[in-house]
């Protein structure tokens, strides 16, 4: 139902409740019969006028919320890619101001290293394998360091330990420093 | 926009049917008493309204000013209907 369609039954109403006690007379039967029917149907219009004025309010008060949802969707992608691309040109600028060592360096580096690891005779120190949920938790915890989270504020959301929440929050610190790896 | 019509139109549907009733009593003297008998329940309603207006609020789960708005948009209501019946030809 349109608003056009809400106010021309608005204003029937009005004419019809109106208009017929003064243009009748209360004397003749006739007319005063009209007078009744009048004041039916304009009893009839308003009422049919405002279900459509519910109707239609709700309809935009949905339409409004819809808006606002895409708006709100549109600026938080829009934020983490600004912030993505900024994190992106960080890193490039830290890689020209602090330039890695000469490829040969790099190859003499990884060759050492390999032979130091294949002479070592004590046991594999390399970190366990994870399960399915710790790999999921460390996801989620890269999710939200691209989203600019801290460390604190990543075990607060994962694990619900505030900074200050004792045994907790120390446990809680532990496996995320185990997860990152750090 | 669409709220304020629906409003207009409560108002619209109060003044109505109170003048319907102004009708109603017009035609036959026995009419004429059951509207008077009408009109008097909602004048005791409305005050029961206006003094228990806490109990109510509670009940209908709406806001105070909102009970007072309706309480006074139904009598204004009223009144212009009958004022309106009273004034015809």
């Amino acid at each position: 139902m349109s608003i056009v369609k809400i106010s021309t039954l608005t204003l029937s109403g009005l004419t019809l409740w109106l208009a017929p006690p003064f243009i009748f007379s209360s004397k003749i039967p006739l007319h005063n019969f009209m007078q009744g029917a009048a004041l039916v149907s304009g009893f009839a219009c308003c009422f049919e006028a405002r279900r459509g004025a519910l109707i239609l309010a709700k309809e935009e008060e949905f339409e409004a919320m819809k808006e606002r949802a895409i708006t709100g969707d549109t600026a938080d992608e829009l934020a983490t890619t600004i912030y993505i691309s900024e994190q992106q040109r960080r890193n490039e600028a830290e890689q020209i101001l602090n330039p890695a060592p000469n490829p040969n360096d790099a190859v003499l580096l990884l060759e050492r290293a390999l032979a130091l690891s294949s002479s070592e005779s004590e046991p594999d120190i390399s970190e366990p394998e994870l399960t399915s949920e710790e790999q999921e938790l460390a996801e989620k915890i890269m999710n939200l360091k691209v989203r600019g989270y801290g460390k604190v504020k990543i075990i607060l959301e994962l694990w619900g330990a505030s900074k200050g929440g004792g045994a907790k929050y120390k446990a809680a610190e532990a496996e995320y420093r185990r997860l990152v790896g750090e | 926009m669409t709220k304020a019509i629906a409003l207009g139109n409560n108002f619209l549907l109060t003044a109505i049917a109170s003048s319907f009733l102004c009708w109603l009593a017009s035609l036959h003297p026995s009419l004429l008493l059951f509207v008077q008998a009408l009109f008097a329940l909602k004048l005791i309603i409305s005050v029961s309204a206006w003094i228990l207006d806490d109990a109510i609020v509670a009940l209908l789960k709406i806001d105070l000013m909102q009970l007072r708005f309706r309480l006074i948009a139904s009598t204004i209501g009223t009144l212009v209907g009958v004022g309106i019946m009273l004034c015809r030809l």
